[in-house]
């Protein structure tokens, strides 16, 4: 627990969440580019019945036909919009981070000169961070498991406690490199 | 009192007192700022309103941050920090525990109860302490996240306005404690959680380490 398990998990935890884009966010990107042209047409077709007074709109075309099919488009455009950010803002964007994360503060306690235990706080808290905070959003915005986002406040709570103490551990575990000549080994 | 001079020997590590100030600073704010809300809350300005209840959402936060920290340094740190020093587990323990409450009801007659790092009894509260500020954190959160309109229904803010008096009677017998212990027993100890040592005489510094070598 001295940084290396960090490391190895971010870079795993990073493939699994960078998969989210090309398997799920790009398809989902195209549906909904569909969804808001269809919307976009049907709303024209209500602006312009607006504009005259909805004269000549009869049969399939009434206007209660027409506003209705907005209606219904717009919450579909919506829904889908919805669901693009549940992935794209929750497991996606904050998985790769957290993953990226794991990543520079594994490299970062290798390097410092702290305590050993003070290092494997600092560990758990980023695994813990990470798992409890974006790996919830995974659940709930991947499989549907909605009870995961309860947990989602210990994630948060972890990495900012693991931030605040990041930067304590770098004020005394940062130490400036001292030269063979400063050592007083080269004469 | 004897007059046998005391040295310093360190009892506290720099984590657990570099966490110790950040909490007590953090629960600080959070009682000052929500004993704003909770007493002027109707007469305060709503655009200041928010602002105070930003502020305490913010700093609520930072002092969860410092909790979990605590908590886990509970189980990760060195042996003056670890829940094993905070609950009478040994003979040992329960017999200072005992020694404290009886050293209380006497009116702090008598020597008082030596020990290294915290007092058991003090220990017990602080895990009760612990409990209620998990509480207080996970009540705050929960109504923070109750729409607006909902929160002063919530039943959970009711939870978080009754342990918002419990931590404030905590601090009072923590402040209080603190500095009679500090005055009777001579073992520096409001300076322990600056520099981390605690000053005991040679003798007192060799009956404790032959109990916990």
């Amino acid at each position: 627990m001295n940084g290396k398990v960090n490391i190895v998990f971010g870079f795993i935890y990073l493939a699994m969440t960078a998969l989210l884009g090309p398997v799920l966010l790009v398809p989902q990107l195209g549906a909904n580019l569909k969804t808001m042209g269809d919307t976009a047409q049907v709303v024209d077709k209500v602006q312009e019945g607006l504009r005259n007074d909805f004269k000549g709109f009869k049969g399939a075309n009434s206007p209660n036909k027409v506003i209705g099919q907005a209606t219904v488009s717009i919450f579909n455009f919506t829904k889908n919009s919805k669901n693009l950010s549940l992935l794209a803002g929750g497991p996606h964007a904050h998985g790769n981070l957290e993953a990226l994360l794991n990543i520079a503060a594994g490299v970062v306690l290798l390097t410092l000169a702290i305590p050993a235990n003070f290092k494997k706080l600092l560990s758990i808290l980023f695994l813990t961070g990470a798992v409890f905070h974006s790996g919830m959003l995974y659940l709930g915005g991947v499989f549907g498991m909605m009870w995961a986002y309860n947990f989602t406040i210990i994630g948060v709570i972890a990495l900012l406690a693991g931030l605040v103490f990041a930067g304590i551990a770098s004020i005394i575990g940062i130490k400036q490199p001292v030269s063979p000549a400063e050592r007083g080994e080269l004469k | 009192m004897d007059n046998a001079p005391y040295n310093f020997y360190p009892v506290w590590d720099p984590l657990l007192r570099v966490v110790h100030w950040w909490n007590a600073v953090t629960v600080a704010f959070q009682v000052i700022t929500g004993s704003i809300i909770l007493i002027f809350g109707e007469e305060i300005p709503d655009a200041l309103s928010g602002n105070l209840i930003n502020m305490h959402s913010v700093v609520g936060y930072m002092f969860a941050a410092g909790l979990i920290t605590r908590i886990l340094w509970l189980f990760i740190g060195p042996p003056s920090a670890s829940w094993r020093d905070l609950l009478p587990l040994t003979a040992g323990q329960r017999k200072v525990l005992t020694d404290t409450l009886h050293y209380y009801a006497q009116f702090l007659k008598g020597a008082p109860p030596l020990y290294m790092s915290h007092n058991p009894f003090a220990g017990l509260i602080y895990a009760v302490f612990f409990f209620l500020a998990s509480m207080q954190v996970i009540t705050g959160v929960v109504v923070l996240n109750t729409p607006e309109d909902l929160r002063d229904e919530s039943a959970l803010l009711a939870w978080h306005a009754t342990g918002y008096i419990l931590i404030i009677l905590y601090i009072i017998a923590h402040i209080s404690a603190v500095f009679i212990h500090e005055f009777v027993e001579r073992h520096g100890i409001i300076g322990s959680m600056i520099h981390g040592s605690k000053t005991f005489t040679g003798e007192e510094w060799k009956e404790l380490t032959s109990q916990n070598p």
